[in-house]
């Protein structure tokens, strides 16, 4: 059993489906999350490398500040590996130096990719951003702040009869 | 109605049935369980007052009865439930229940003696020994069903068996440049069945076999991936361990008098040249780790590749597979090339003859039954298959994907069995106690009719399908 940001995610579910107990993150993400870390569908939690599992640990405790994806090279249909007693750090030096060269060279107008992953929120900070939303139309002194003061529904919904999960959700300070 | 609850009443009439009838009052204390304790709810927003209370008290109150409800043996564990064991009887099957009840097929072994122009329609059966290909490489998701239900795995000896057998041994000592060879034909014909065949067949002559029986579990993102900077391709760890020992259990005869002719340095391994290829092989398995994997299965593959001591046939079912982008996906969510993965590059580059066997041959079987990963355009293109759809030039086609197929050779496999081949195959599932009637002529040619010849729904919806009398 692993706890990551506290939440236990159980040896034998699969990787796709645990990531999905986070606050926050759902099938989509999860898929994108799994890519990201090299965790292929059919993986178990219980299989996880060490460093896959500090990587995601580390990256779900915030998604804004993550490095940058590098854009590793293919090999070609007639690329010819070097041997197999070639260093990978030095491969991976040789590569950051052409990466840093391709930085300098390239156009600043050209778009960047704009990682999904990077405006991800989980747990705490989506409960804050959620809280901070109520407050502000609170503050604002709107209709939806008014309706979630009165723990009553927000979007319209008939309140004659059935508004039983606002009255017990419906709060200003709901997380 | 009974003055007994309905609990009460189902313990009643077991108790009935055993021939011992007990009073209401006898039994009541030991069924019973301590009522749960009462669930506090928790009311956020408030509600008038006294509500609180009642939910409880109502949520409470059905909890109990349906408890009540349900017998108490619907909540044992299985081991509770079973038969106890004892002397006299002790908790197993009858024999009449066993699986393969001393019933066995009495068949020829498939070898050179049996594959002759005379033994067509013949069905032969394979060695159960440890080493067999079968055995340690597994089969096709299909022929392993059939197989589990035959009390003896075998094949029928066909035209076409003769034809693969014969180019097989016309290939021997050449390179497999010029034989890379690819069965196609119809759902059902019998691809996977002769690709089978052709592995037994080269086994017992002596070849250095590897075969895939399921390529499609390379693609389909069921294996771990890993970025490798020096090959810029995925490894895929976990399937190269699996693979090298698989090849490692079905050759190591012949893998112990081969010789490394480079010494193998990386990281965690340090192999002097000389050392036989079971020795390397067995210093890939030892790390339980599967990193060693890749790095030593493509070593003791380069060596085959240049040997010519021994030949070496590789055959892929599922070839279709290794030509779709994979299910696998990079880190910026873009499907991974099939090039780009460590076992799917390698079968590729000996299908194209980028990489060759100095003796050898490479041999694909398509599945045309998978939706997933049907037969691409390239390959079609390459092969000549005839297509469902008209297919128009302008259709997109992968240049990459059909650098790879250049120079496969097609072999049809035959879309109907002759009666022969087909009579052959009946007497199997005959013989093995599988049909439901005896009026063998009428069930073998009115099925044989139905399925217009093809074996799979010849033994699939024909004779094991029927409810004919």
């Amino acid at each position: 059993m692993v706890h990551i940001l506290g939440i236990p995610l159980p040896d034998n579910y699969k990787a796709v489906y645990a990531l999905t107990k986070f606050y926050g993150v759902g099938a989509k993400t999860s898929k994108r999350l799994c890519a990201r870390f090299q965790i292929h569908d059919t993986a178990k939690v219980g299989d996880l490398s060490p460093f896959q599992i500090t990587s995601l640990a580390s990256f779900l405790s915030s998604p804004s500040t993550a490095p940058p994806l590098p854009r590793y090279p293919l090999a070609p249909p007639n690329f010819v590996p070097p041997p197999p007693n070639t260093s990978s750090q030095e491969l991976l030096a040789k590569f950051k130096e052409q990466q840093a060269q391709t930085a300098e060279k390239s156009d600043a107008k050209k778009k960047k990719w704009a990682d999904p992953l990077n405006s991800l929120k989980v747990e705490s900070e989506l409960r804050n951003e959620i809280r901070e939303n109520i407050a502000h139309q609170r503050m604002i002194g709107s209709y939806v702040g008014r309706r979630h003061a009165m723990h009553l529904p927000v979007r319209g919904q008939n309140t004659q009869n059935n508004a039983k999960t606002a009255k017990k959700l419906n709060r200003l300070d709901r997380w | 109605m009974s003055l007994l609850s309905s609990q009460h009443r189902h313990v009643a009439l077991a108790l009935a049935e055993a021939g011992s009838v007990l009073r209401a009052g006898q039994y009541r204390t030991a069924v019973t369980r301590a009522a749960p304790a009462q669930k506090q709810s928790q009311s956020i927003g408030g509600v008038k007052r006294g509500r609180k209370e009642k939910w409880e008290k109502k949520m409470n109150q059905e909890r109990a009865q349906r408890n009540r409800d349900i017998p108490k043996f619907t909540r044992y564990p299985e081991s509770k439930l079973q038969i106890p064991k004892t002397k006299e009887r002790p908790a197993i099957l009858p024999e009449v229940f066993q699986p393969g009840s001393g019933h066995s097929l009495d068949l020829p072994l498939f070898g050179p003696s049996t594959l002759t122009a005379k033994s067509v329609g013949q069905a032969t059966s394979f060695d159960t020994t440890q080493t067999n290909a079968a055995k340690v490489f597994g089969l096709p998701n299909k022929m392993h069903f059939e197989y589990r239900i035959l009390s003896t795995p075998c094949s029928v000896i066909r035209d076409v068996t003769l034809k693969a057998i014969h180019t097989l041994d016309k290939a021997k000592g050449s390179s497999s440049k010029d034989h890379r060879i690819v069965l196609h034909g119809r759902a059902g014909s019998g691809k996977s069945f002769l690709l089978h065949q052709v592995v037994q067949y080269a086994q017992t002559q002596g070849w250095v076999v590897l075969y895939i029986p399921r390529a499609v579990t390379l693609v389909n993102s069921t294996n771990s991936y890993t970025y490798d900077i020096r090959t810029q391709t995925y490894l895929q760890p976990r399937a190269s361990y699996l693979t090298l020992d698989k090849l490692y259990k079905a050759n190591s005869a012949l893998l112990s008098q081969l010789t490394l002719s480079r010494e193998l340095v990386t990281e965690k391994l340090n192999i002097p040249a000389g050392t036989t290829l079971a020795e390397v092989a067995q210093a890939g398995i030892k790390d339980k780790s599967f990193t060693s994997g890749p790095v030593v299965l493509e070593t003791v593959l380069k060596e085959l590749e240049t040997q010519t001591k021994f030949p070496v046939l590789v055959a892929v079912d599922d070839f279709q597979a290794l030509f779709h982008n994979s299910a696998y996906k990079d880190p910026f969510f873009q499907a991974i090339r099939p090039h780009h993965l460590s076992l799917p590059r390698t079968f590729l580059e000996f299908a194209s003859g980028q990489r060759t066997l100095a003796n050898g041959v490479f041999i694909g079987a398509l599945t045309e039954s998978d939706t997933a990963y049907a037969v691409p355009l390239e390959l079609k293109d390459a092969l000549n298959l005839e297509s469902r759809h008209p297919v128009s030039p302008y259709d997109k086609r992968d240049q990459v994907k059909l650098g790879y197929t250049e120079g496969l050779k097609g072999l049809k496999v035959p879309e109907r069995m002759s009666t022969n081949e087909m009579a052959g195959l009946f007497s199997v599932w005959k013989d093995d106690m599988a049909l439901t009637t005896d009026k063998y002529d009428e069930l073998f040619m009115s099925k044989y009719v139905e399925s217009d010849g093809n074996p799979r729904d010849f033994v699939w919806k024909g004779l094991l399908s029927t409810l004919s009398p």
